[in-house]
């Protein structure tokens, strides 16, 4: 999923809200609620890796001329 | 032994000097700028008057009435006398009254450029950007050294582990201050932090000067991320916490801001989510399920075959019937020729001749009933065998 990189973790997370509205409305078609469950489960992956993979980092960077 | 007989121990000689003090001196009135003002748990104040060039110690004993509250920075006059702290081997003016004479200089600097900064648009609220709800990476500024960014780090490790940390090191306190947390906050732009947090622990109204100043002010301005202010010291707000998109009363405070949303709760969100999802699907399918169960199941598709039969018999039935029916159609037609053919003849103009009757005819033409006779002088008498023409002699009505 390229789109993935594009979008913040902040938007995932949306992004991840709005799917799970759509499929718990029904409405949509069989073969777009696949697609959107597809991605859904993808999306919810991604950050749950990201969350539990990631630990802590702290970058040290140098004032600039001083 | 003599030498120290002569000479004055410390205590003698504070004495004297203490005295000399009082009885030369006296009862002073002396204007100056307050500057580390603090009440002590006793409640006696000490402070330090001061002007470009010079400073005095001052106490006032909590006993004395004070009009206002004194604060750093303010222009007073106080009226004391001049007496020695024997203790410390300092002199200092024990004050009886205080009045303030307007504001000291420093704190009229700090008014106008406040004035200036909030003329330019700096502290306007509709420029202030929201705080990014979840946000991964963080810059900070403040000292490298101390509880401050212990405080963050263990803070932010604790909620939010998953968080990216950019530290960006600089003098909090002292001369150089503004310059590096400006430079820090610049340094900062060139990363692809969320949020950043410039701050640092409380202390006095002079230790926290550096966000007082105008670079600051313009650094946190420019700042294409937003910024949250976090200066130690819950009652006074510097210039840096107006202009910040947030003000933060602590760095803790600010680091608990930045991670609202804990990994446990977003690793519930994402769980909650998930089972959402699959439920719906599972919903859905099942659905689908049941319409295609009851459509194989139907009796349109069960019972095709047995249907087709009966499609064949009705054929062959309708067949049949609509034989029958033309058969039925046949006889009735013959019938009904027959009967009409028959009721044609007898309708034959000729026919009464074979029954004896006979018919008047002029020339071709048969004489109606309704024509009178008187209109001619000779017609035929036609019989089924022989024509005989009449002479008209004589015409009358027929008696009724």
């Amino acid at each position: 999923m390229t789109d993935q990189n594009n979008l913040s973790f902040e938007e995932q997370m949306q992004r991840l809200e709005e799917i799970v509205e759509i499929l718990d409305d029904g409405e949509a078609a069989l073969d777009e609620m696949l697609a959107l469950y597809e991605e859904g489960m993808k999306r919810s992956q991604y950050c749950r890796e990201y969350l539990e993979k990631a630990e802590q980092k702290v970058t040290l960077i140098q004032n600039q001329n001083s | 032994m003599s030498n120290s007989k002569n000479a004055m121990t410390v205590a003698d000689l504070t004495q004297a000097i203490g005295l000399l003090l009082r009885e030369e001196i006296g009862v002073v009135r002396v204007t100056g700028e307050i500057s580390g003002f603090t009440t002590a748990a006793s409640g006696h104040r000490y402070f330090t008057l001061k002007d470009e060039s010079a400073q005095i110690d001052c106490v006032m004993w909590a006993s004395r009435t004070l009009a206002f509250r004194p604060k750093s920075g303010m222009q007073v006059v106080v009226q004391g006398r001049l007496t020695v702290y024997a203790n410390r081997g300092k002199y200092q003016i024990d004050c009886d009254r205080m009045t303030a004479a307007g504001q000291g200089d420093l704190y009229l600097a700090f008014a106008a450029m406040k004035e200036e900064l909030a003329e330019a648009g700096y502290f306007d609220l509709d420029r202030k950007r929201n705080i990014p709800a979840l946000p991964l990476k963080i810059g900070v500024v403040t000292s490298p050294t101390g509880a401050v960014i212990q405080d963050i780090l263990s803070t932010l490790n604790r909620r939010s582990p998953h968080c990216q940390i950019y530290l960006c090191p600089a003098i909090v306190q002292g001369e150089s201050a503004p310059e590096e947390i400006a430079k820090a906050i610049a340094t900062l732009q060139a990363t692809d932090a969320d949020v950043l947090i410039v701050g640092r622990g409380g202390g006095s109204i002079e230790d926290l000067w550096a966000f007082n100043t105008v670079q600051v002010a313009e650094a946190i301005f420019h700042s294409r991320i937003p910024i949250i202010s976090a200066v130690g010291h819950e009652t006074d707000f510097t210039i840096a916490d107006f202009v910040a998109d947030l003000r933060a009363a602590t760095p803790t405070a600010a680091a608990e801001l930045v991670s609202q949303c804990d990994r446990d709760t977003l690793l519930q969100q994402i769980s909650l989510a998930e089972n959402r999802l699959t439920r719906s699907m599972q919903l859905e399918m099942q659905t689908y399920q049941q319409r295609l169960n009851l459509l194989t199941n139907s009796y349109a598709l069960q019972n095709f075959g047995d249907r087709l039969h009966d499609r064949a018999q009705q054929l062959d039935e309708a067949e049949q019937a609509i034989q029958k029916s033309l058969v039925r159609h046949l006889r009735q037609s013959t019938t009904n020729l027959d009967s009409l053919s028959a009721h044609l003849r007898s309708l034959y103009p000729l026919s009464p001749l074979q029954r004896g009757f006979a018919l008047l005819q002029v020339g071709d033409r048969v004489l109606s009933n309704d024509e009178s006779l008187t209109a001619f002088d000779k017609v035929d008498i036609v019989r089924r065998l022989e024509i005989a023409q009449v002479k008209i002699e004589k015409v009358y009505d027929r008696p009724k």
